[in-house]
């Protein structure tokens, strides 16, 4: 990863801006229907290890003052699903979630209630980077 | 702000479908005061759903994906959408085929 960025400080122009943007895993993505909170995601073991790396990386090359902060943010991504089973497909094979949600309602009413549709929303976080410093 | 999209049968996981809408997402980043008259970079950039986005402002896109798969499909996309200021290559971040200095802006979204 650091490689990754030490090749994008060459190629960026100086003042020239980096763009990296990742699901924030900090917050849990949230499964909703009809806009109430009935579940949770967690990130899987792997993705948040993998996040952790990134944010290393990311700090090294600020430390090496190659880049510096000009921006941060955080906004919503939401996906619709057709039902509980179409988002325990997608959960199945999915790298970055653990592979269940954490209901937050009862059995019962997750039951009778598993064939309407389901949103889940989750949290993408992004930094502006500058390119700073000469050449490495 | 949210970006939705529908999905309701199995769709590989690594697919465009489950991101954000290329207009959502590079509007959070600054759109197209961040782009416009740019060379642009996107690494990471699968079947070019920002690439494309960003060349309706940058002067040039270029795309760049480890997966030839990929870049045949951002290939068929940018024909299909009439895109001429945007181009795919096959590489990898970490052995980046470009000169030094040669982009205004990196875009690394879901790569790192």
């Amino acid at each position: 990863m650091v490689d990754a960025l030490h090749e994008i400080h060459r190629v960026l122009r100086p003042g020239g801006l980096l763009v990296d943007a990742r699901p924030y895993s900090r917050t849990l993505a949230r499964v909703e229907r009809g806009g109430r909170l009935i579940g949770t995601l967690g990130t899987s073991r792997d993705a948040l290890g993998d996040d952790r790396a990134s944010d290393r990386a990311i700090e090294r090359v600020k430390r090496e003052g190659l880049f510096r902060r000009r921006g941060r943010g955080v906004f919503r991504h939401a996906l619709e699903w057709a039902d509980a089973a179409a988002l325990q497909r997608y959960l199945d094979d999915s790298l970055r979630f653990v592979h269940r949600v954490r209901w937050r309602i009862p059995r019962d009413e997750r039951r009778r209630r598993r064939r309407e549709p389901l949103r889940t929303v989750r949290a993408i976080g992004y930094e502006l980077l500058e390119r700073v410093g000469g050449e490495r | 702000m949210s970006a939705t999209a529908s999905v309701g049968r199995s769709i590989p996981t690594g697919s465009s479908a489950l991101r954000p809408r290329a207009e959502v997402e590079l509007a959070e980043y600054g759109g197209a005061a961040l782009f416009r008259g740019k060379r642009a970079l996107d690494i990471g950039t699968g079947d070019g759903r920002l690439a494309l986005g960003m060349a309706r402002w940058a002067r040039e896109v270029v795309g760049l994906d480890p997966d030839p798969k990929a870049i045949r499909e951002a290939r068929a996309n940018a024909r299909a959408g009439g895109a001429r200021n945007v181009s795919f290559r096959v590489g990898a971040g970490q052995e980046l085929p470009f000169p030094d200095a040669s982009f205004d802006v990196v875009v690394l979204s879901w790569a790192l």
